[in-house]
């Protein structure tokens, strides 16, 4: 078994029926900020469930850490933290609070132990007042927040976000963005967006561009979306 | 002045699953399992004995609980409101077939039951109710059935009610701006779409976090 | 979904129990969501006032349309289950039944052998619309889901649903089953919607019956 950090494709194709979804023959990510670029339907959402598991590699394998990501896929998941772009498919509770507890249902015992840890996690994302309310009554911005906070209250080391800020206005967007920035940098979490917004895609380490099922370009962010405004236009 | 019909209502969202009875009173703080249970032993009481007299009793019993819990009587007769044309034409039809007694029973029984339940319904959370299906279920748990999975589906179902209530609305919108009201399949098949994928970013949501039940 | 090391020969498999071929497993997680969201939609299709269609307008009430989808997107178990679910939730009081009605209480009203045959329709539903889409040509998909659909109909709801109207509202059953024939054209048209809305579900969303 190989002790490497970071995730890693090995020989990777993704199949279904008949139709190739996404092919990458190497690929290893150990960037702190790496963005995920390219048309609807190219492969993006694909390429981050592959990562934790949710999407299973025909053939090839994908390892996070050095655990592949089929063998162990629950430990993965544990450890790579998922926020998709739906805020009302993510929250199954009533409240906020119970939401975040039920991540932890798991991993700890003492319930008492759990609101304590759920109440810290919507803490320190500025939304402990919303704990109590309905979930239902949120705003998609707040419903996406706790979403964030339902996964990070796992202690996660990676994070995966498909098109996270896709349903949200501006200012729940760029409040959105910037709570899971400063939270990479404070808990050193790895964040891996997938997004239709190239202000946001530029910020990052790292930016790959999926088309067609393959990485069309890799390397820093502006020569990427460089690239990609190259395809793009009409 | 020209005269048209008028004009449709928008309905809130939060409101799709009825509105609750604001106040604090006893009978919002009872236990949902409590009160499901007395509405159950009630229901079964009036089904079985089928007396008009009982019937109208339990009504009476009904408002005046609800008078002493500061549940407002126009929220329990709203419901009286919505089914009168079904509550008309089963006069009608009992007038035809039976007589008089039997008309009076049949329909003291059914506004007994419904609007017992409507008194619960306006003093009881939804989520609440999922607790009470939860405890119902345990005792089962020798058969295979899993109550926290099935409180799982059940909360899933409440969050997406509203969700799906929005999107069958829209769909009707879009079929009406394309001249298809009356088209039931421009109506629904956006909505069962919408299902499907809802369904699945629910199911994907759940599997990235481990969560199988609650 | 599954792969395994004889695949790819040349890659050194990262750990030892990936030589195991790997089956897909059951999804959970997935069925538990799709059995909470067709719960869902079969309250939502009951809340829809009655629907005028057709060139003459004829309203009709869209109460059993979501059952039979269930049963013919979900299969027999999952589809009973929503529908379970659906009838379990609206009796302990939640207002999901059509005219926002729920609670016991709809036990003694006409449409109580209606609602309670729901499971079943759903799972005879189903058993047809699995056989179906497993082994029925391509082709003749919408016609024999029309049938799955309309047989949940026929030997399920409205022989329950006459039975309760005569216990409940003290009529004969063959009162009662001149009642009910005033449903039979508008099952007919909700049969051949959902037959025809299932097919292109089960086109564009295959994954979701890889097991009845």
């Amino acid at each position: 078994m190989t002790e490497a950090a970071g995730i890693e494709f090995t020989r990777v194709r993704v199949v279904a029926g008949d139709r190739l979804l996404l092919s990458i023959p190497a690929l290893q990510l150990t960037e702190p900020r790496i963005t995920v670029i390219g048309p609807n339907g190219g492969g993006k959402s694909t390429l981050l469930q592959l990562i934790n598991g949710l999407v299973e590699p025909t053939e090839g394998f994908v390892s996070v850490d050095g655990h592949d990501t089929v063998d162990h896929g629950r430990a993965v998941r544990q450890s790579a933290g998922f926020v998709f772009s739906s805020p009302a498919a993510q929250l199954v509770m009533p409240t906020p609070l119970e939401d975040v507890e039920l991540s932890l249902r798991r991993t700890v015992r003492d319930s008492s132990a759990r609101r304590a840890a759920a109440t810290q996690c919507l803490t320190e994302l500025g939304i402990a007042d919303l704990a109590d309310r309905s979930s239902q009554e949120l705003s998609s911005g707040q419903q996406q927040l706790v979403a964030l906070a339902t996964v990070l209250v796992l202690k996660p080391r990676i994070l995966l976000l498909d098109e996270p800020t896709t349903l949200l206005d501006l200012i729940n967007a760029r409040r959105f963005i910037q709570q899971v920035e400063a939270l990479g940098q404070r808990q050193k979490i790895t964040t891996i967006t997938a997004t239709h917004d190239l202000d946001l895609a530029a910020r990052a380490d790292r930016t790959l561009l999926v088309q067609g099922g393959r990485i069309v370009a890799d390397g820093p962010p502006e020569r990427v979306i460089g690239t990609y405004r190259q395809h793009s236009t009409v | 002045m020209r005269s048209r019909r008028r004009p449709r209502r928008l309905r809130p969202r939060e409101q799709v699953l009825g509105r609750r009875a604001p106040g604090r009173s006893f009978l919002h703080r009872a236990p949902g399992g409590l009160k499901v249970l007395v509405l159950a032993i009630v229901t079964a009481a009036v089904l079985l004995i089928r007396e008009p007299m009982v019937s109208l009793g339990v009504v009476v019993l009904v408002l005046v609980t609800a008078g002493a819990a500061r549940v407002p009587l126009r929220m329990i007769l709203v419901l009286v409101r919505r089914l009168w044309l079904l509550l008309t034409v089963l006069v009608v039809l009992q007038l035809m077939l039976n007589d008089l007694f039997t008309t009076a029973e049949v329909l003291s029984r059914i506004l007994a039951c419904l609007l017992a339940a409507q008194l619960l319904m306006l003093t009881t959370e939804p989520t609440e109710l999922v607790g009470v299906l939860r405890r119902i279920l345990t005792p089962l748990r020798f058969l295979g059935v899993r109550p926290g999975r099935v409180a799982l589906a059940a909360l899933i179902t409440l969050r997406s009610i509203p969700y799906l209530a929005d999107t069958f609305h829209l769909a009707g919108q879009q079929a009406r701006a394309r001249g298809l009201e009356r088209d039931l399949r421009a109506r629904t098949v956006p909505l069962l779409l919408g299902a499907v994928n809802h369904a699945r970013n629910t199911g994907r949501a759940l599997n990235a976090r481990g969560i199988e039940e609650v | 979904m599954s792969h395994s090391a004889a695949e790819s020969p040349s890659v050194e498999p990262p750990s030892v129990e990936s030589t195991a071929p790997r089956r897909p497993g059951r999804n959970t997680a997935q069925d538990i969501a799709l059995i909470g969201v067709f719960a869902a939609l079969i309250a939502v299709l009951a809340f829809a006032p009655p629907i005028p269609v057709g060139n003459f307008g004829v309203p009709i009430t869209l109460q059993t349309l979501g059952v039979s989808l269930a049963g013919l997107v979900l299969g027999p178990w999952r589809g009973a289950a929503a529908a379970g679910l659906y009838v379990a939730l609206g009796l302990l009081g939640l207002p999901i039944f059509a005219g926002f009605v729920g609670g016991f209480g709809v036990l003694a009203g006409p449409s109580a052998g209606y609602l309670l045959a729901f499971p079943l329709m759903a799972l005879v539903t189903g058993f047809i619309a699995r056989a179906v889409l497993r082994r029925g040509p391509v082709r003749w998909r919408v016609p024999l889901l029309f049938l799955a659909a309309i047989a949940g109909s026929i030997l399920v709801n409205h022989p329950m649903g006459i039975l309760g109207m005569s216990i409940n509202l003290q009529v004969t059953l063959g009162e009662a089953f001149l009642f009910d024939v005033v449903f039979w054209p508008g099952d007919i048209v909700k049969s051949l919607v959902a037959a025809g809305a299932a097919a292109l579900v089960h086109r564009a969303a295959p994954w979701i019956l890889v097991r009845g």
